[in-house]
């Protein structure tokens, strides 16, 4: 059943991608472009977005599992540490230079264009070298 | 398993829309291979050291109130402007 769930929720969150234009490089860094030709519509879609879950994410917060799922997979480090905004940083960078981020990166595979393609594999050999960097 | 779904659900979304609305979706992608290699290599590395993105962090992170992920995004926001300020003067 979670494996249908996790289907299903991430179709939504590609449909979402694509109907929002989150999906497309050039509309993200008009949002980024602020000192410029700024294009503020894709903070509508974050905020749109957090309107959403939020109340969720909070309703559920006690529960010991998730309803579809054997655990909740997110973090509860708090600590603010030099790793989050090391980190934050290089995202911020590479997300500014090509307007890409993960979700959309790998929904516009859909699309079946080299760019995006180079972008992923690229994204995926980040994730691989820091996991090693991180086991250390 | 389930991440590979979780994956190609996220791939399946676009073209889903793409039968029901019969738009298309344009995206433009200006950049050469290089800058794209060394801007997923960026994304990658940084996903995962400060252990988010924009839906991680951005979304997941900020919908649950926490502080890491706000000042996470604040970073990755601010960062992104100079970025693209910068690449624009350039």
């Amino acid at each position: 059943m979670s494996r249908v769930v996790s289907l299903i929720s991430e179709i939504i969150f590609g449909v979402g991608l694509a109907v929002s234009q989150m999906i497309d490089p050039a509309k993200v860094l008009g949002f980024l472009n602020i000192f410029g030709n700024w294009d503020p519509s894709l903070a509508f879609v974050m905020i749109g977005a957090l309107i959403i879950s939020s109340p969720f994410f909070h309703l559920f917060k006690n529960n010991k599992k998730p309803v579809f799922a054997d655990s909740f997979s997110y973090f509860n480090n708090k600590e603010l540490n030099k790793e989050l905004i090391i980190g934050s940083s290089l995202f911020g960078t590479g997300w500014g230079l090509a307007g890409l981020c993960p979700g959309p990166a790998i929904a516009s595979l859909a699309l079946l264009n080299t760019s995006s393609l180079i972008f992923v594999i690229t994204m995926f050999i980040g994730f691989y070298a820091s996991n090693i960097f991180l086991s250390r | 398993m389930d991440n590979f779904l979780f994956l190609i659900g996220l791939i399946i979304g676009p073209i889903v829309y793409k039968l029901i609305t019969q738009n298309e979706i344009n995206i433009s992608i200006s950049n050469s291979f290089i800058l794209l290699a060394i801007a997923g290599l960026l994304v990658g590395v940084g996903t995962r050291i400060s252990g988010g993105c924009t839906s991680g962090h951005g979304i997941s992170g900020i919908g649950r109130f926490s502080l890491r992920s706000i000042v996470a995004t604040i970073t990755f926001m601010i960062i992104g402007i100079l970025t693209v300020l910068i690449k624009n003067i350039i």
